[in-house]
């Protein structure tokens, strides 16, 4: 049981030192790994996060955008229906002497009505004639426009005239730095065709009017044609998104892109990816915590079995060591008895054998003189007898229970006496009540004084006593011996130890007072309550 | 005038039973009586005995280292081991002392005065268990020098139980010569008696172990 627990600690130990060695190794690990795998999933959802922040923000502006188209579209429409009207009052009036001035109050109060305008124009025969406003448009009169160096208006102007629809011109550049359309439409008299009008609108006006603004961001417009004639051409290479401007003929395409690109505000994404970047320092703190706190748990029951263990094998071993001091303690009880009938009863009888040998020759040589011999004979075997007796009680386990501790002393006093021819007084009060295990301690350490003074103190008399008083027992063995030096090294020094811590475990006290050549006088006190309890 | 005896015993019965044995023999005067060893060297140092009868266990000084001292101090007094059984262990270490022989406290009581006799004549008696215990045991270191033809001779009949008159007479010398002998090869031989020599002699072949 013992080897067995022992390999177990040893081992337990070692499992313990390699995590103890490192304790959060495990739990480091685990949470660098999730530290990996969360920054990994981190950075996805923040790239995920723009990405839609932005697809948001354009789905806005693309809305914003077609609002703006649609705005452009129908102020481009509304100068188109003006130009109707202007068409409508030339058709009415193409041969009005007064022309020139109804024309002008006609014209001033369109013009007035919208800003777009830029100019109007009557081309009677297709000359322009008439020019509203005139201030700093009289280049104009004169002008033929099927005649224009530039293909596409000759071409429009030829389409209005064949056609009789309005015509919107592809957009020019106009002076000033302003882009403008210009809309043909073809009048016809009494006679068949008799001439064209004009309007032109600028763009930027109109582009004005529908609230789009270059506050926001860049914008630009191109025609079907693919021609960009409005704003910086660049925008249409930079993701822009695209709005339709439906016109009466065609449609153009508008670009627009924010005035800082396609960019998310950094404010915007900013607490979502700290947030997420707190989640994700915090869930590896959290896994090394919760892993580290098991391996600890576990390292301290595998420490507190390995104590269990080791102490229970502790146990055994004191167990062992028990039983082990009860077999020495066996033993030298054994030896004891031994050296007691070697001392005692071996010496007697061997006596008796030399009496009983003298007595027989001398019974032939000369009888008178075997009495001697005979007496010799007798004092030892009644030695022997009361040796043997106190051999006896000895060796009965229950006798000192039986008989008690008078009885008891009674037995050992009179074995000296016969023994060593010592002259005994013992003076033994009634059986004091004390319990077992102290009466047989005192039964011990009185042998134990009586036996020093038969080998040792080459005393004559010895007095033994046990008396109560006080609530106290007192036993005193004195003698007048050569006595000792209480405080020196002594062979039978062993003996004086096992006497003192006799009467220690009884709780009683002890006192030998000797000194060379006075004897020795022993005095054991054990109270009597104590001794009860 | 007879074979003067000390007894040494530490039972005061055991010593009068002793004295009232030893003293039916004529040849046989007890001279004094000690009850441990320091005691007994100091009374052979007063009385000059032919013989201690010397009990072994005793408080104190106990027997064996007695012997030891008496027969480096008085080598002229033989000294016989008294036991009982309990100390038969004793026994090798009282004969390496220089005891000359041994007795157990159950021998017959004319042993007893045999064996006072036989010690005190020089002759040596040992029992082939002691012998034999006694040969087991580490071998005594050589001599210092080499025992001449004559010694040898000598320390043969001594190792054969022989007395230094049987000796003297075999050898046609005096007493006084064969104690001379004996006292050079004991010298020689390193050892505190004539047992040991003996012992000596049979360990090394120059004849058998006896029989007491």
């Amino acid at each position: 049981m013992i080897a067995r627990l022992r390999r177990l600690v040893p081992s337990g130990d070692a499992g313990g030192n390699a995590l103890s060695s490192h304790p959060g190794l495990r739990a480091l690990a685990a949470a660098l790994l999730v530290l990996v795998a969360l920054l990994c999933a981190w950075w996805g959802a923040t790239r995920w996060y723009r990405d839609r922040l932005l697809a948001d923000r354009r789905d806005q502006e693309a809305v914003s955008v077609s609002l703006y188209c649609n705005a452009l579209s129908l102020a481009i429409q509304q100068q188109a229906s003006r130009f109707q009207e202007l068409h409508a009052f030339v058709q009415a009036n193409p041969t009005d002497p007064q022309f020139d001035l109804h024309f002008r109050t006609y014209a001033s109060a369109l013009y007035a009505g919208s800003k777009g305008i830029r100019s109007l124009l009557v081309a009677p025969g297709d000359t322009v004639a008439y020019v509203y406003p005139l201030a700093g448009n009289q280049s104009i009169i004169g002008y033929r426009p099927s005649d224009d160096p530039r293909d596409s208006v000759r071409a429009d102007a030829r389409q209005a005239i064949e056609t009789g629809h309005a015509v919107l011109s592809d957009p020019l550049a106009l002076p000033r730095g302003s882009v403008g359309i210009t809309l043909y439409q073809a009048v016809n008299g009494d006679m068949g065709h008799w001439g064209l009008i004009g309007m032109l609108l600028d763009v930027s006006t109109l582009m004005d009017d529908t609230g789009l603004s270059a506050q926001t961001g860049s914008f630009a417009l191109r025609d079907s044609g693919g021609h960009i004639f409005y704003g910086p051409p660049e925008v249409f290479a930079r993701n822009p998104i695209i709005g339709t401007v439906e016109l009466p003929e065609g449609a153009w395409q508008l670009g627009y892109v924010p005035r800082d690109g396609w960019q998310v505000p950094a404010a915007e994404y900013l607490a979502f990816d700290l947030a997420g970047l707190a989640i994700v320092l915090l869930l590896p703190g959290l896994t090394y915590l919760i892993i580290n706190r098991q391996q600890q748990l576990a390292l301290a029951v595998e420490r507190r079995t390995a104590e269990i263990a080791h102490v229970s094998a502790q146990l055994q071993e004191s167990h062992l060591l028990n039983e082990q001091t009860k077999r020495v303690a066996a033993l030298e009880e054994r030896q004891r008895l031994a050296r007691d009938l070697h001392d005692s009863v071996s010496q007697a009888l061997y006596g008796i054998g030399l009496g009983a040998q003298t007595a027989r020759r001398l019974l032939d040589r000369d009888p008178s003189r075997a009495a001697e011999p005979m007496d010799y004979c007798i004092a030892l075997t009644k030695a022997a007898i009361a040796e043997m007796r106190a051999l006896i009680f000895e060796l009965r386990p229950d006798s000192l229970e039986r008989e008690g501790l008078a009885a008891a002393l009674a037995k050992q006093t009179e074995a000296l006496q016969l023994r060593s021819g010592l002259q005994l007084q013992s003076a033994l009060c009634a059986e004091p009540a004390l319990p077992l295990e102290v009466k047989e301690a005192l039964y011990r350490i009185a042998q134990e004084a009586l036996n020093n003074i038969a080998k040792h103190a080459q005393a004559t008399h010895v007095e033994v006593e046990m008396s109560e008083q006080g609530g106290a027992v007192r036993l005193r063995i004195s003698d007048d011996g050569v006595g000792f030096d209480p405080q020196g090294e002594y062979p039978g020094h062993l003996g004086l130890r096992s006497m003192a811590e006799r009467a220690r475990n009884i709780g009683a006290h002890l006192e030998i007072e000797s000194s060379p050549g006075q004897g020795v006088c022993l005095q054991v006190r054990v109270p009597l309550a104590e001794g009860k309890g | 005038m007879g074979i003067r005896v000390v007894i040494v015993d530490d039972h005061g019965i055991v010593r009068q039973g002793l004295r009232m044995f030893l003293g039916l023999d004529p040849e046989i005067e007890i001279v004094g009586e000690a009850a441990n060893g320091a005691g007994a060297v100091t009374l052979v140092d007063e009385l000059r005995p032919d013989v201690v009868l010397m009990d072994l266990l005793m408080p104190t000084v106990d027997g064996i280292t007695a012997t030891r001292a008496i027969r480096r101090a008085f080598p002229e007094t033989e000294v016989i081991a008294l036991t009982s059984v309990l100390e038969d262990s004793k026994v090798a270490e009282a004969i390496r002392a220089g005891a000359i022989g041994y007795l157990l406290k159950d021998t017959e009581a004319d042993a007893l005065c045999a064996a006072i006799k036989a010690a005190a004549a020089g002759q040596t008696q040992l029992s082939p268990a002691v012998t034999a215990r006694l040969l087991r045991e580490a071998p005594p270191p050589e001599p210092s020098e080499p025992l001449t033809e004559r010694e040898t001779e000598v320390l043969r009949l001594l190792a054969a139980g022989r007395s230094n008159k049987e000796i003297a007479a075999e050898l046609v010398i005096t007493e006084k010569t064969v104690k001379a002998h004996v006292s050079h090869i004991l010298s020689k031989l390193g050892v505190a008696s004539r047992t040991q020599a003996a012992l000596h002699a049979v360990r090394t072949g120059l004849t058998g172990p006896q029989t007491p």
